[in-house]
Parts: structure tokens; sequence; C-alpha cells
């Protein structure tokens, strides 16, 4: 054998060796990451989210040619749990989960840690889920990015990530257990578990979109009323004309009884 | 074979195991702290204040992905220094061992280039560990497998050695009228 080939054939297995070492430790070390406990209390707060530079029908986020101004949901059980902050003008969007609000603490004169925390927090159930949505906020409306439904079992302390080639293509939450903070600084990158959502959940809608749709059951309300009104007035008319009808007719017998001199 | 030479060949495929996981577990781990307000500082947010753990490819790609020269640079000193020269040291030392014929005087010179910047970042590891101690704030830095591991594998790579070179010797002289 070419000298070379040999050594390179001899020095071939601790290359290999370390090479096999690595990937079966990374790959074991990455399936055995505990999950949630069930029955446990979490705390959910988004970290970061990334979306694509135009929106879903290809045009710029904002009409002035600025970034769009994200600002993501977390809903469980049909309700939400968590706003963030609007992050202006960025495609890549970054939360932090605290959220001081100074009037608040001037009108109440104290605050403790739990009311300056943004966070949502959520029970661990096994055939749970979360719903995350990315809209951007505009003053009239907002435009949702995207969506994803979490199954709960795919969740794991520390970092959860979500990648995706959709509009909105990154997304980073961080799961805690509020009674040992510091348990669970993995990063964890999710991929079954996560569903995209194409449509943003009911309890995502923004504020104009709800407006709008309780304007629409007002409205049909009213207009309800307004007709059930006409007919009670229409029979009431009827009712009325009978009666003077009645009445006439008994008057015209009554003349007619009159004997004429 | 010799005795020798078979145990030298176990230390080898043992520091190959060290090295492989040494890769992959985490190296150290940083314990931020905010000195007399790191009670609140966690209260208020526990997140920044979680351990943070560093594995060699994670603060390779952390480097890499800096938009600083000096970074991509360390990261390419650490990828060549922790990645590619103890690998060519264990593949060389490997090769010894199983050779019979010596070592050419260009390859020994080459091989002892390379054993003597392979696994610096043990070096390195221990200068980190010292300055986070020494930041102010009471940062605390403590030790994972994976530096045990790089330790392991480096002290077992160089008793290999040893031996090796101790049975190409004897063989030497044997070989010699």
């Amino acid at each position: 054998m070419n000298p070379k080939m040999s050594f390179l054939a001899k020095a071939a297995l601790p290359v290999v060796l370390v090479g096999a070492v690595a990937v079966g430790t990374w790959s074991w070390k990455s399936g055995s990451m505990p999950g949630l406990v069930d029955g446990r209390t979490y705390e959910i707060w988004l970290r970061e989210a990334e979306v694509a530079p135009t929106d879903r029908d290809g045009n710029a986020w904002d009409p002035d040619g600025s970034g769009p101004d994200l600002t993501g949901i977390v809903s469980w059980q049909g309700q939400r749990i968590l706003e963030t902050t609007v992050a202006s003008g960025g495609a890549i969007a970054r939360w932090e989960p605290l959220a001081v609000k100074p009037v608040e603490i001037l009108m109440k004169g104290e605050a403790d840690a739990a009311t300056v925390r943004r966070v949502g927090r959520f029970r661990m159930a096994r055939g749970g889920f979360l719903e995350v949505g990315v809209f951007d906020d505009d003053p009239f409306d907002r435009e949702f990015a995207g969506a994803f439904r979490i199954a709960m079992e795919s969740l794991r302390p520390g970092m959860n990530g979500i990648r995706n080639d959709g509009i909105l293509c990154r997304l980073v939450m961080v799961v805690a257990d509020p009674d040992k903070p510091h348990a669970g600084d993995g990063e964890h990158e999710m991929g079954a578990g996560v569903t995209r959502l194409e449509a943003p959940p009911a309890s995502m809608l923004g504020k104009s979109r709800r407006m709008a749709d309780a304007l629409d059951e007002a409205v049909e309300r009213i207009s309800k009323e307004f007709e059930q009104e006409i007919e009670s007035v229409k029979e009431e008319v009827e009712r009325a004309a009978g009666e003077i009808e009645k009445a006439i007719e008994t008057w015209g017998k009554e003349l007619e009884a009159v004997p004429t001199e | 074979m010799s005795g020798g030479r078979r145990s030298a060949a176990w230390l080898v495929v043992l520091s190959c195991v060290a090295f492989g996981l040494a890769l992959v577990l985490p190296l150290f781990a940083i314990h931020p702290a905010a000195g007399k307000w790191t009670p609140l500082a966690k209260l208020l947010s526990p997140e920044t204040f979680q351990a943070t753990t560093v594995t060699l490819p994670g603060g390779m790609v952390e480097l890499w992905q800096g938009s600083n020269p000096i970074d991509i640079g360390l990261a390419i000193v650490l990828g060549l220094c922790s990645l590619v020269l103890p690998m060519i040291k264990l593949a060389v030392l490997w090769w010894e061992i199983w050779e019979v014929v010596p070592m050419s005087d260009r390859m020994l010179r080459f091989f002892r280039v390379v054993s003597r910047y392979a696994m610096i970042e043990v070096f390195l590891i221990a200068l980190l560990a010292m300055w986070i101690k020494s930041m102010p704030g009471g940062n605390g830095i403590t030790l994972q497998a994976g530096t045990w591991c790089f330790t392991a594998s480096v002290l077992l790579s160089l008793i290999a050695s040893r031996i090796a070179q101790a049975e190409a010797a004897s063989d030497t002289n044997l070989s010699s009228p």
C-alpha cells in the first residue's frame, strides 16, 4: 500500500471514534431533555421573533418603508395569557419578561415582582396546547404575521425555538418553573408538536376586528328588536282599526234605530 | 505486538472517547451575580440570572457569527487548537503505535509542533475562570464535565505518547547491532 494511504487508513480510526462519540453523546443529550411536569404551573414569555422582509401579500410591512412593529400574543384554553410590548421598526423583535408601568405603580403606591413581570402562566396538561401569534401592530389594526399551535408535551424548560419557512420564520419562547427559576437553562429546537396556523386564533383577533364583530352583532340585534316592535305596532293598529270599524258599525245601527220626526 | 504498545493503543482509544465527549458536553457554567442586589435582581428577572453553560461548538459558532473580525479570528484559533490539532495529534499517535518503522524526522517535528498547540483551551479555560471570578458582583464559574473530559484526554494522550516513545526507543535498541 502507498505509505500515504497507509497513514490515512491508520489515522482514520481516532477521527472516526471521536466523531462517533461526539455524535452519539449529542443525540443522547438532545433526546433526554426532561419535559414539563404534568399539573405544574409554568411561566412563559416570548424572547424573540423574526419575520420575512415583506408581508403575506409581498408588500412592505409599513407604507413608509419602515419595518414591522411586532407584538406577540400567547393564548391558553382560548384566552390570552400574555401580550408583549410592541417592538418597533424591525424584522427581528426581542422582548424582556419585565414591563414597568410607572403610572400603575404611582396609583397603587407600591409594586411587587409579580406586578412588573410580563409573563403568561399556564398549567401543564398532557394533550393541552398553547397558541402563539405575532402581529404587526399598526395604529388602526393588527396585521397577522404568523402563529403556531404548540403541544405542551413538546415544550422544555428553558428556551424553545421554532424555525419555519413562513412569514414568521423564527420564534423563541422561554418556559420557566416559577418555583425553580434556575432550572432549565437549556436550548431546545422544536420540531414535532408544532403546527403552523394560517389564520389568527379567535382569542388573538385585534381590537378593531373585535369591535367590528361586536358592532355587527349589535346592529343585528337592534334590527331584530325594531322588526318585532313594528310587528307589534302593526298588530296594535289593526286591532284599533277593527275596534273603530266596530264602533262605527254600532253607532250606525243606533242612528238607524232613532225614530225620525 | 508488545504489551506496551497495546496499553498505549487502549490509552489512545480512551483519549479519543474523552475528546469526543468533551466536544459535546458543557465546558463551564457562568453564574451571573449583581452583588448585594442579586436577590432582588433574580426576583425581577430570573432569566437574566440563569446559569449559562458554554460548549466548545456553541462558543465557536457564537464567535464566528460575531461581526468583529477579532471574534472570527478567535473562532478560527479555537477551532484549530481544540478541534483540528488534537485530532491530528491523536491520529499521528495512533499511527506511531501501530507503525513498526520509526517516524521520519519531518513527521516527528510536525508531531511536536502539533502537540504543543493542541488542547491549549484547557489553559484558556483556567484563565477564563480566573478572569470571571475576579469580576465585580460576585460572578461565579463552575467547571463542567466537558473540561474534565478535555483534561482526561490530554493526560491520556500524554501517557500514551510516552509509552509509544519508550517502545520505539527499545525497538531501535534491539534492532541496532
